[in-house]
């Protein structure tokens, strides 16, 4: 019986396999076994040989790979899975199945990939105990981070005693590098809800140019003074209220006006524009005259950690997250995040909005 | 009359600050260290509004709103949570135990902080 199921050569073949080959009849009996299913069943030939596969493995008729091997037996059709196996002396295995039938039954090929699942579940561990990591070591620096910030500014308003000038410029460059230091803790840290994907806007009606507005006027100081001017082009009619979450609103247009602000030399131009595109869609746009960006980066922005070729010679310490967050936040809300540059000239950003999102 | 802030917050260059200011703005400002003192000074002292820190030795600020919440008294109490934790699991548990506001204090100046805070106490939102 066991030598009818195949010619001699393919006989040969199918033992010296390295993936696991097995013949089942319809009465679920081993029919065939290669050198590789052996190995991997962990009993011999002759304690499976002519047995079913109930009697070999008490319980296995109640699996789902048992389930699956039944489809292929009853409707003809080939089957493939992941089998989470236990055998009965407790040790666990993984072994991706491929059944096809065949006039005797089934021919079941399996390969043993517990190796890889291990990994791939060790990878995984690693992964999460790197964003516990990066949580904890961020959550501590904001602390301090708060004690400096609060305190700077304390003493920028006088509270204690008034400041000279000279004090006040001192403070200023403390107070902006600590802020940076805030801006790319917080990119780290959504960087991580993403790729967890925890983040949900919690939308509330929301006036965008209202956003815009007050986001403006916390770095509009800082465009004057290196001195390039700053166009805003307001909408020409009233814009409708749409749901939105405000903390991501905010933080994207924070981002995309100091990706402006960064990469425009002194003397240049940044126009600010928000308006209704149509019926269904608002667009905000930033048109800068920067040092743009390369041609040949452009398909990876905007993506983790990536920054253009460009970029490092004009800012040579960031973290290329923002626009990463930028473009997760956009389309989390339903819209789409773009942009058209060319080096040396400029570069203009624009994200769309659906008005009822 | 003045209002009562309780202040939970175990950083204390960051409690010292927020105290100051808020005296300044003619609040009474109650203070503690840790979670545990904190629950106690808020249900002896019944404060109009408490401010939150949620990382803390003792005991950590959801402990502390939950068993806040079991209290009479301390059911209907606004509170206001300034961390420096921001995930979104801290986030959702907070606001699920009732905290009226959840402030990131990095992400915020002395300024909007200390205006926030005295708008919670001039018109408290219902819990």
């Amino acid at each position: 019986m066991k030598t009818a199921a195949f010619g001699d050569y393919s006989r040969q073949i199918l033992d010296n396999l390295l993936e696991g080959c097995q013949l089942i009849d319809f009465e679920f009996r081993y029919l065939y076994l290669n050198k590789a299913i052996i190995k991997q069943s962990h009993k011999t030939k002759a304690e499976l040989i002519g047995r079913t596969m109930m009697e070999a493995y008490p319980g296995i008729d109640q699996t789902e790979m048992f389930a699956h091997l039944r489809d292929c037996l009853v409707d003809r059709t080939p089957q493939m899975m992941e089998n989470h196996f236990t055998f009965p002396n407790g040790q666990k295995g993984w072994f991706e199945l491929r059944m096809e039938p065949v006039p005797q039954g089934v021919l079941i090929f399996s390969i043993d990939i517990t190796e890889r699942k291990k990994l791939e579940l060790h990878l995984r561990e690693l992964d999460s105990l790197k964003n516990k990591f990066i949580n904890i070591v961020a959550h501590q620096i904001r602390t301090p981070s708060t004690v400096v910030r609060w305190s700077v500014e304390n003493l920028l308003e006088g509270v204690t005693e008034p400041v000279t000038a000279a004090q006040t410029q001192v403070l200023q460059a403390i107070y902006q590098a600590n802020n940076d230091i805030i801006t790319r803790t917080d990119d780290m840290l959504m960087t991580i809800e993403i790729e967890e994907d925890r983040i949900k806007p919690q939308k509330t009606p929301l006036k965008l140019e209202k956003v815009l507005a007050s986001v403006l006027q916390r770095i509009m100081e800082e465009f004057k003074t290196k001195n390039i001017t700053l166009d805003i082009i307001y909408p020409a009619a009233l814009l409708p209220a749409i749901q939105a979450d405000q903390h991501h609103m905010r933080s994207v247009f924070d981002k995309l006006l100091r990706n402006a602000l960064i990469y425009t030399p002194s003397g240049g131009t940044v126009t600010v524009s928000l308006q209704l595109v149509s019926k269904a869609a608002l667009r905000f746009a930033v048109k800068d005259t920067g040092v743009g960006i390369p041609k040949a980066d452009q398909a990876a922005i905007p993506g983790r950690f990536v920054r253009a070729s460009n970029a490092s010679a004009v800012q040579p310490n960031a973290s290329g997250l923002g626009l990463f967050v930028a473009d997760y936040l956009i389309r989390a809300h339903g819209g789409h995040l773009g942009f058209i540059s060319r080096k040396g000239r400029g570069s203009t950003f624009w994200f769309e909005l659906p008005v009822k999102a | 009359m003045s209002k009562t802030v309780l202040l939970i917050e175990d950083e204390k260059s960051l409690s010292v600050l927020l105290r100051n200011r808020l005296m300044a703005e003619d609040c009474e400002v109650l203070t503690a260290a840790n979670g545990a003192e904190g629950l106690s000074v808020a249900l002896n002292k019944h404060p109009d509004l408490i401010v939150l820190d949620l990382l803390m030795p003792e005991m950590d600020g959801i402990t502390l709103l939950q068993n806040l919440r079991q209290d009479p008294w301390g059911k209907k109490v606004p509170v206001t949570v300034l961390s420096n934790v921001s995930d979104m699991e801290h986030v959702f548990r907070s606001l699920n135990e009732g905290a009226v506001d959840y402030l990131i204090k990095a992400d915020w100046s002395l300024d909007a902080t200390i205006e926030h805070i005295t708008d919670r106490l001039d018109a408290p939102v219902k819990t």
